[in-house]
């Protein structure tokens, strides 16, 4: 199972508030400073070579694999800069980011990464995070759109001798963004400024955002130029062929090559685009609203299971029994000769087994509203009662078999109009609640998945 | 090893600012005779300019800043995203990103990178 990078225009307060905090406890432990530190001893190993691209995706997989050991529900968002392109974009609010700098000296003044904050001191090129959006000359602007369309029609991956020449045409160089430079990568280090711009550039949170956009553009790369692989397999600089051992990683003797690095579902993750990551949910929303206090004790899809309308009338459905010749439920009323042969009847309510007037179609069930154990409940009772979520899961799937089987057929018999308006409205309100079930299923799923 | 740079000493000592800020000045360069020192003042720093091959830096207001001289460009982890085309173009734009921030400038010591078929001049600069 992979977890789903997403865009970070697209997070919920709640999902950039966990990541905010994940990031500032990592910073706490030491750990955040470590990125920074590795980043600026090992800047060579990084950049300009061929390596570029499978160095930083170990890089960010190592660091968001900490922040996820904080949280669990925490993955690495992206910044599509192509989109969110000026200084007012949503990214730079203070609930996130935080914005740019003062003119005076850059500092970042307010939200998470402030200074006077007193959560974020720069242990590297410090005290104070410092941003100059849009101050260099050479890159005023964010690169385009278009700027990406031509670096993803851009092959090879990389062309000898595999290093940051100015005219140096292959995909790496292009992305990178030494090629008629500074674009791409580097235009926006550039166009962020402050401490985005030296080798300490980890000091500032949005470098990572930054990097999963650029390793996303490499994801997207391979998927639509399957045919071309990654270059140079040997003869390039030591530390950039396909199976060397990548810095500083082989140093601390785990060795990491930029083959093991080209499949990066392999290594746990997807990007919201690929559709593969699981339906979004509000999962996070609700795991904060600390729900289960009230809802616990009560457990409704356990308790309402065996009371569910639907499925006790399900085996009575008239329609079904009457076209198949049984016309059991027809029997059972005192008027039989009500029942004519091949007409399809609704179902009838099992507490009062009395055919309606002719003409008048009683509803298809007049049992009282299914109610669901509502999405927005937290999943964190699972955790007081060991294996409920199992249980769960398997009682949920089985209702959700039934629904589908008698939604089957209330749709067969609906396409052959053999469905009252009230009827109709009542399958609506069915499929609704299938549709609810299997959202609830969704969410215990991935809560099983992730926790 | 450090190459020599791309431009002569007339040009590299009258490098072509980008800035077009009103509060950009810059006062006239001065290259004593006989020296690799090259200095002027950009925005009221002081800014001195070393040549590649006598230790590969500039110097704004005491702060040295290290760099590497490349075929295509100068380069320095402090604006590492991006290559210049002379040192004082550099000095300048570190100048405008510092603007007035004291900045702990923290030595960091290097890993060991690469082989030594990298031929990458960065590898060792700092």
């Amino acid at each position: 199972m992979v977890w789903c990078r997403k865009n970070q225009s697209t997070l919920t307060s709640t999902e950039k508030s966990r990541f905010v905090a994940a990031v500032h406890a990592l910073k706490a432990n030491g750990g955040y400073d470590g990125y920074v530190q590795q980043h600026m001893s090992f800047m060579s190993s990084a950049h300009r070579a061929s390596a570029f691209l499978p160095w930083h995706r170990e890089f960010l997989r190592r660091f968001e694999a900490d922040l996820r050991a904080i949280d669990a529900s925490v993955t690495l968002p992206y910044w599509n800069w192509t989109v969110d392109n000026s200084a007012t974009s949503s990214i730079w609010a203070d609930d996130f980011m935080g914005p740019d700098g003062r003119p005076s000296d850059g500092q970042v003044m307010t939200g998470p990464f402030a200074y006077s904050g007193g959560a974020w001191t720069l242990a590297f090129d410090g005290p104070y995070l410092r941003r100059r959006m849009g101050v260099s000359s050479s890159s005023p602007t964010l690169p385009a759109p278009n700027d990406v369309t031509n670096a993803l029609a851009t092959t090879p991956y990389d062309l000898s001798p595999y290093n940051d020449g100015f005219s140096l045409a292959g995909f790496r160089n292009t992305l990178e963004g030494w090629r008629n430079g500074p674009q791409l990568h580097n235009r926006v280090h550039v166009w962020v400024g402050g401490s985005m711009g030296p080798a300490s550039s980890p000091n500032d949170p949005v470098f990572f955002l930054h990097h999963c956009f650029v390793d996303k553009l490499w994801a997207d790369w391979q998927a639509a130029h399957p045919g071309e692989g990654y270059v140079p397999v040997s003869g390039g600089p030591v530390g950039h062929n396909l199976n060397d051992a990548m810095q500083p990683w082989a140093g601390l003797g785990d060795t990491v090559t930029p083959a093991g690095m080209l499949d990066h579902h392999a290594l746990g993750y997807a990007y919201d685009t690929e559709g593969i990551c699981a339906p979004t949910i509000k999962i996070f929303d609700d795991i904060a609203t600390l729900k289960f206090r009230d809802d616990r004790p009560t457990l409704k899809f356990f308790d309402d299971r065996p009371t569910l309308k639907f499925l006790d009338d399900r085996g009575t459905l008239k329609f079904v029994d009457d076209s198949g010749g049984t016309h059991k439920a027809i029997d059972d009323v005192k008027s039989p000769a009500l029942d004519v042969g091949g007409q399809v009847k609704m179902a009838m309510d099992p507490t009062n087994p009395v055919r309606p007037p002719e003409g008048v179609q009683p509803p298809l069930s007049r049992a009282a509203p299914f109610v669901l154990a509502t999405p927005h409940h937290s999943m964190a009772w699972t955790a007081t009662f060991p294996g409920s979520l199992e249980q769960a899961l398997v009682a949920l799937e089985q209702q959700l078999g039934e629904y589908e089987s008698a939604l089957r057929e209330l749709e067969e018999a609906h396409a052959q109009g053999a469905l009252s308006a009230d009827d109709a409205r009542q399958l609506e309100h069915l499929r609704q609640e299938f549709e609810a079930m299997l959202v609830e299923h969704d969410q215990l799923a991935r809560h099983g998945g992730t926790g | 090893m450090p190459r020599t740079p791309r431009r002569d000493s007339k040009t590299a000592s009258q490098p072509a600012s980008k800035d077009t800020s009103t509060s950009a000045t810059k006062d006239e360069h001065e290259h004593e005779p006989g020296s690799d020192l090259r200095t002027f003042s950009y925005r009221g720093k002081s800014v001195e300019v070393h040549a590649a091959e006598k230790g590969c830096c500039v110097v704004i207001d005491g702060e040295r800043v290290d760099y590497v001289v490349e075929d295509d460009g100068i380069y320095s982890h402090e604006l590492a995203y991006q290559k210049f085309g002379s040192p004082e173009e550099l000095a300048e734009e570190v100048i405008r990103q510092w603007g007035q921030a004291r900045i702990d400038r923290t030595p960091v010591a290097h890993g060991h990178e690469h082989g030594d078929d990298h031929d990458h001049d960065h590898d060792h600069d700092h």
